[in-house]
């Protein structure tokens, strides 16, 4: 017994010793909220421990304290003690019971269900499957069953451990309802499992986008996922066999239990990059769902078989919340997208070129709705797994790619060969060396970018906002970089009167990242719009601003150009070859496209910035009042994902307000300079939609590029009608103030394009 | 017990694991960090252990040994008016040296 003691000291001295250091451990990616898993309780009855009685001495020395004297450990705080859970508190401790109200609900697990509850739990379950994926809790929603808590409580590690009735005196045969609703809960329990693990693999935000706590419970990690859906197939063809049931019956349940083994099935095979049958698995799992939503009228409906009490038994300091209930409706429409999406999702896979895969990315996470945050984990996954990326290509290669697109064509500084050269006087030698710094220090960014793209909307303007200064940052080193390639490749050059007297440098590396960040600082605007961040009144000006970005970037592209033609001055690669023109035409595409596509966006910019400094003047603009902002307070909060950018300057207030106001163009003028503007977009983006996969480097995703250039179209179309509206009602109604016109604003979502808002005008009679 | 002796017993116990039991009988096992003249306790990393309900009258006529059903919770105050028992918990190994009356009285129990 001795001996005892001591291996049980020394063992409840280890465990100390991990909890301690259990936080540390568990220190989770910073896109994630902190949520460490409990230690495992401790023994109670421990020979090595004893519990004394102290009450007593505890009681009467508390009384000699002062009112409001506190004794505490020093390294404790009162700011920590605020988070603490109050025990007995009714709206905090959710282990309190009313009097009279008891723990356990009492179910009877013994009770054989019909057939017609079985369908009704399965579907109520499959409404709190969906719920959790649309990010609530799993104490809110599947917890809340009384059969699933069966199951998972003890933990199983067999099969034959989750059977419900566990009295003594139990039926040999598992009754046969019985069996489909254990065998669907396992599916269901096994199917969670594998998204949360998914889910929390990648980049996402705890409680934001998804909830991944499990309460310190096991969703069935030590149970195959092969027997599970062994027993689903199993089930299945007892339910052929039985005559206990009508056809009709038989059919539907047969529909549940196909749909959960294929959703099991579909979870299991999606992270697998290279599976032929990844787009299978999600369309034949979207095949089941018109079955089951035809037969949800058979179910009946069992709520004393869920629980909010349930939620007192899991590791939670929250107290019990309600049970979630999404409406059968919503719950097919959100698997039904699901599908969809991870159809769709696989498409990324197919790589065509590195600009290709960026429009892939930034549309698909464009959708409407925007697909469920476990299909983009499941981007993420297929993206950047492992650091491979695709499942097939290093950062490297798409580094490289994008870079002999935009500003390297057939350049000797992609050169392969470069790394295979020893000799250190080798010009060669360090043009590697210099090479591999800069892609060691880009792809941290340019991956940070990717991952940006794949969250939630709101999460992308504001990560865009942050990394806006990363690429400002990674311009500047590019910049060193560039100079110190320029001894080595021996550049020459150009000398233009007109620009400079200086010699101008192509500076490739920071050109590329100058792109970059030019590109972002034009997408946060315009998340703004989508986000409806801006006021009507302020329109005008972020439009402004929108379009001043968008002519540096194309100045910016011209710049690029002029070092990109064959034999322009550029630095090339030694060798001749179809391979160098291939280069040489890619890049020539890319400048067509990205000048085009800038030019739409600043004609466009330009114009709604004009028709809304008009509005503006002519007040037809609702305007909020500010007591406690002024137009600068406003503007620090508005640039301030710019204020720290050193290129492209910042605007100051004061010429902004010149320059968007322009306060001695009459209205008239204004709106002519903005119909002008309006028309050149809409030229920009008729040319844009006749453009082929190839020319647009949208390939692969051709279908939902072009639907977005064709809505742009529109919102430039009705950009043009809006004014010349108002441009009639500004001549009719002469000197007079009052305007005979009607001005509303679209909500972001009702409007063509979320980027492009477009006033409608409309003449009052 | 005079002030300063109170303040000196209750600061002696910081940072040892209390067992407090509350009036609707469950029990918080946790690490003290704090109490006041009400005898509210703040205690950290916090389980909670209740005791399952009787088994049904049928399941059995010996007296069947059931386990406590914990719960991690994590920082609690437990408001002194709810309190019915505290216990402390010590290390049998690092009792033996001690001499008060009630130890002796669980040290016959482990030896």
């Amino acid at each position: 017994m001795n001996s005892d003691n001591i291996t049980d000291i020394s063992n409840g001295l280890a465990n100390f010793s991990l909890n301690d250091n259990h936080d540390d451990a568990s220190q989770q990616s910073q896109f994630r909220s902190f949520d460490p898993e409990p230690p495992p309780a401790p023994i109670l009855h421990s020979q090595g421990v004893i519990a004394m009685d102290i009450t007593k001495q505890f009681i009467n020395a508390a009384q000699e304290l002062e009112l409001g004297q506190l004794v505490k450990d020093p390294y404790f705080t009162l700011f920590e003690a605020v988070g603490a859970l109050e025990i007995m508190d009714r709206k905090m401790d959710s282990g309190y019971l009313e009097p009279g109200e008891t723990m356990d609900d009492n179910y009877d697990f013994t009770l054989v269900l019909l057939p017609e509850e079985i369908i009704g739990i399965i579907d109520q379950l499959l409404c709190h499957e969906m719920a959790w994926h649309q990010g609530y809790p799993l104490s809110q929603t599947i917890f809340t069953s009384l059969y699933i808590d069966r199951i998972m409580m003890p933990a199983p590690v067999t099969l034959d451990q989750t059977l419900f009735d566990r009295s003594g005196n139990a039926p040999d045969e598992e009754p046969i309802t019985m069996q489909i609703l254990r065998a669907y809960c396992l599916g269901l329990i096994k199917t969670c499992f594998f998204v949360n693990d998914k889910v929390k693999a990648e980049h996402y935000y705890e409680e934001e986008d998804f909830v991944t706590h499990t309460y310190n419970r096991s969703l069935l990690d030590s149970i195959d996922h092969a027997e599970i859906v062994e027993l689903l197939d199993k089930t299945v063809k007892v339910i052929f066999a039985t005559d206990d049931f009508s056809q009709d019956m038989k059919k539907t349940l047969i529909a549940r239990l196909e749909l959960r083994s294929r959703f099991l099935t579909a979870v299991e095979v999606a992270t697998s990059r290279t599976s032929p049958a990844l787009k299978l698995v999600w369309t034949s799992l979207g095949n089941c769902i018109p079955r089951i939503k035809m037969s949800v009228d058979l179910g009946k409906p069992v709520p004393s078989s869920f629980s909010v009490k349930l939620q007192r038994k899991l590791a939670s300091t929250a107290p019990p919340r309600p049970i979630v209930h999404v409406s059968q409706e919503s719950a097919f429409e959100h698997l039904e997208n699901l599908c969809r999406d991870a159809v769709t999702v696989v498409e990324v896979l197919k790589y065509y070129d590195s600009r290709s895969l960026l429009t892939f990315v930034t549309l698909f996470q464009a959708r409407k709705p925007q697909p469920s945050v476990y299909v983009r984990t499941l981007l993420q996954h297929y993206l950047f797994g492992d650091m491979i990326m695709l499942g097939k290509m290093s950062i490297r290669q798409i580094l490289d790619e994008e870079l002999s697109t935009m500003t390297l064509p057939a350049s000797m500084l992609l050169d392969r060969i470069n790394d295979e050269v020893e000799v250190p006087s080798d010009p060669r030698f360090n043009i590697a060396t210099i090479m591999e710094t800069f892609r060691s220090r880009a792809a941290d960014t340019f991956i940070d970018y990717m991952r940006t793209i794949c969250q939630n909307r709101c999460r992308i303007r504001r990560t865009l906002c942050h990394a806006i200064t990363d690429w400002d940052n990674l311009q500047l080193d590019a910049e060193q970089l560039d100079v110190e390639l320029q001894a080595f490749t021996k550049e020459v050059p150009i000398f233009d009167e007109i620009i400079s007297t200086e010699p101008i440098y192509s500076f490739p590396l920071s050109s590329w990242a100058y792109y970059y960040k030019l590109g972002q600082m034009e997408w946060t605007v315009q998340m703004g719009f989508e986000l409806e961040v801006y006021q009507p009144d302020e329109l005008a000006d972020m439009y402004w601003y929108l379009q001043y970005l968008a002519r540096n970037r194309s100045q910016h592209l011209e710049r690029i150009r002029g070092f990109t033609v064959p034999n322009g001055g550029g630095i090339a690669a030694s060798d001749e070859s179809i391979h160098r023109h291939a280069e040489y035409g890619k890049a020539g595409l890319f400048f067509n496209f990205s000048s085009l596509e800038a030019a739409a966006t600043y004609g466009l910019a330009d114009a709604l910035s004009g028709l809304f400094t008009v509005l503006n003047r002519l007040s037809l603009l609702p305007k909020l009042p500010r007591p406690y902002g002024d137009a600068k307070m406003r503007y620090e909060v508005r640039m301030k994902p710019f204020l720290g950018i050193g290129l492209p300057e910042l605007v100051s207030l004061e010429n902004l307000k010149q320059l968007v106001e322009q306060p001695r163009q009459s209205i008239l003028d204004l709106l002519d300079l903005a119909a002008d503007s309006a028309a050149a977009a809409k030229k920009a983006f008729e040319i844009m939609s006749r453009l082929t996969p190839e020319e647009a480097f949208c390939q692969g995703s051709h279908a939902s590029w072009l639907k977005n250039v064709k809505d742009c179209l529109k919102a430039a179309i009705f950009t043009g009608i809006t004014i010349s509206t108002v441009r009639k009602a500004v001549i009719a109604a002469g000197n007079r103030v009052e305007l005979k016109i009607k001005i509303e604003i679209p909500e972001s979502g009702k409007g063509y394009h979320d980027w492009w808002v477009v006033p409608k005008a409309s003449s009052l009679a | 017990m005079d002030k300063a002796q109170a303040e000196d017993y209750l600061s002696s116990l910081l940072n040892k694991s209390l067992r407090v039991t509350t009036n609707d009988t469950r029990m918080f096992l946790g690490v003290f960090k704090c109490t006041d003249s009400d005898r509210n306790i703040i205690l950290a990393q916090t389980f909670e252990y209740r005791m399952p309900l009787p088994p049904k009258p049928s399941a059995g006529k010996a007296s069947i040994k059931q386990d406590m059903i914990s719960r991690y919770l994590g920082l609690v105050v437990v408001p002194g008016e709810y309190i019915t028992k505290i216990e402390v918990e010590e290390f049998a190994s690092q009792m033996k040296d001690k001499t008060t009356s009630s130890v002796g009285e669980t040290r016959s129990h482990i030896t």
